[in-house]
């Protein structure tokens, strides 16, 4: 079985660190550039993502979930909880603008996993509103409350279609309550 | 909050179809960042009772969902982050190859109580074990492959060897935290080399605060000092020394100066808390000083 570059890091193998920013900084970047208002606050999020990668790297198990996904998982947490600290504002509510974040055109494409497409797929399998409120609340970073503003819906119906979406997906990714494995653990 | 059985009811969709308790509810507002102070509680509560086996299921879900929904191709991480991130990184994960904060307690230390990390949800216990065995390996690994050349040692073969080293006593400001400090930072342009030494200084929580060094350097602005390193002081008796991990060359330092930041350090510092200063006398202060 091939050692992940996360299992590496947590054995204390420096140069996967290296290794590891090259494949996965372009995620964390765009993960927090899309949840913060400007670069410098981008910045700062991105430093304390990693601070958590490299303290959970140990907790990482392939057997539940991909390399990307654990990462984007770390990611989510750690940008909410600058969300709930205040030191942070979503993208949606800046009024701060900047230009387009350049693309370098030779770069490397970032494999996202099976689990990002698989997911992206079983989203299309929802009700339109319940796909509707997951893509504001999960790609445009809106709180429900500002989704119910922004769809003119009370607020207890988008939590219930926001609720009801994920457990669709849940069940559409085939994972049973109480042992879920995206990634294939039986 | 009191858990109740009725309460998982509370707020589930009317046609009840997949929602089976108030965890289910809790747990897909938590990754979609929905959960309320009062509700985080009443979760951690609820993720201490047997059935709380699935508490990272909808966690994954947002996550790669999150991904699934990311425009490539992306935009990588900048170079000057890039370094910042892989610095910061050789300083978190315990190099098996280079030397890590020491410190020399120059008597037998107290016991001291250190806080416990927040405990966000039973997640934590199911992985203590595992976690303990991981950071016994880890030391163990670390202490496998220990360098031969402590930083005491470092510290002296520079002062001893080197030409151009600077020794350059702290001066402490009202913060709290340097109380009691004292100590001094070595510092060699020609080896690019420096360690500082500090007693006395406040004990931090890294899962808090960091002290963070930053250098003053002719070829940077004033307003952005190079940054010297994120460390933390691990006992608050006795000595510990510090090597100095500058993220650029530096020309001739005029001042060292600690701050204390959020865990992992900054980019830019507010310079709100600066507990301790090593200020370069300048070519005059020098030749005063010696008449």
């Amino acid at each position: 079985m091939t050692t992940s570059i996360l299992q590496r890091i947590a054995a204390g193998d420096n140069a996967a660190v290296a290794e590891f920013l090259t494949h996965y900084g372009g995620v964390v970047w765009a993960l927090a550039r899309r949840a913060c208002p400007n670069r410098a606050d981008a910045e700062d999020a991105v430093q304390e993502i990693f601070l958590q990668v490299w303290r959970g790297a140990a907790q990482y198990d392939p057997a539940v979930s991909s390399e990307p996904t654990f990462i984007a998982m770390l990611a989510r947490r750690k940008l909410i909880d600058r969300f709930r600290r205040g030191k942070n504002k979503l993208a949606a509510q800046s009024l701060e603008v900047e230009p387009p974040a350049p693309v370098l055109s030779d770069s490397d494409p970032v494999e996202l996993g099976e689990e990002a497409a698989r997911a992206r797929e079983a989203l299309e399998q929802l009700r339109p509103e319940e796909k509707q409120i997951l893509i504001l609340s999960i790609e445009q970073g809106l709180t429900h409350s500002q989704i119910a503003e922004k769809l003119q819906m009370a607020l207890g119906t988008v939590k219930s279609h926001a609720r009801r979406g994920l457990v669709r997906l849940r069940d559409h990714l085939g994972v049973p309550q109480g042992t879920y494995q995206m990634g294939g653990r039986s | 909050m009191n858990y109740q059985p009725e309460n998982f009811q509370r707020d589930l969709p009317e046609d009840g179809s997949d929602f089976s308790d108030r965890l289910t509810v809790l747990l897909a507002d938590r990754a979609l960042g929905e959960l309320t102070a009062e509700d985080a509680g009443e979760l951690d509560a609820l993720l201490k009772l047997p059935q709380s086996d699935d508490c990272e299921a909808f966690d994954r879900i947002t996550a790669a969902l999150e991904l699934g929904l990311l425009v490539e191709p992306l935009e990588p991480l900048p170079d000057h982050l890039r370094q910042k991130v892989l610095a910061a990184a050789m300083r978190e994960i315990a190099p098996a190859n280079q030397p890590r904060v020491e410190a020399i307690p120059s008597q037998i230390p107290a016991a001291t109580s250190r806080k416990s990390p927040p405990r966000s949800s039973g997640w934590f216990m199911r992985f203590a074990p595992t976690l303990a065995a991981a950071a016994i390996l880890l030391i163990a690994f670390s202490l496998s492959f220990r360098p031969k050349v402590s930083p005491i040692a470092a510290r002296q073969s520079l002062l001893d060897s080197a030409k151009d080293v600077v020794l350059l006593s702290w001066t402490a400001t009202e913060d709290p935290a340097a109380h009691s400090a004292s100590g001094d930072v070595a510092w060699s342009n020609s080896r690019q080399t420096g360690y500082m030494r500090f007693s006395g200084l406040r004990q931090n929580d890294p899962l808090l605060e960091q002290y963070q060094l930053w250098i003053f350097d002719p070829s940077q602005d004033a307003r952005y000092p190079v940054d010297g390193g994120v460390f933390n002081i691990d006992r608050s008796t006795g000595e510990a020394i510090i090597p100095i991990s500058a993220s650029l060359h530096l020309t001739g330092p005029t001042l060292f100066a600690i701050t204390i930041e959020k865990p992992g350090g900054v980019v830019v510092s507010d310079r709100k808390r600066l507990p301790l200063l090593a200020k370069v006398p300048s070519v005059s202060e020098t030749k005063s000083k010696g008449q």
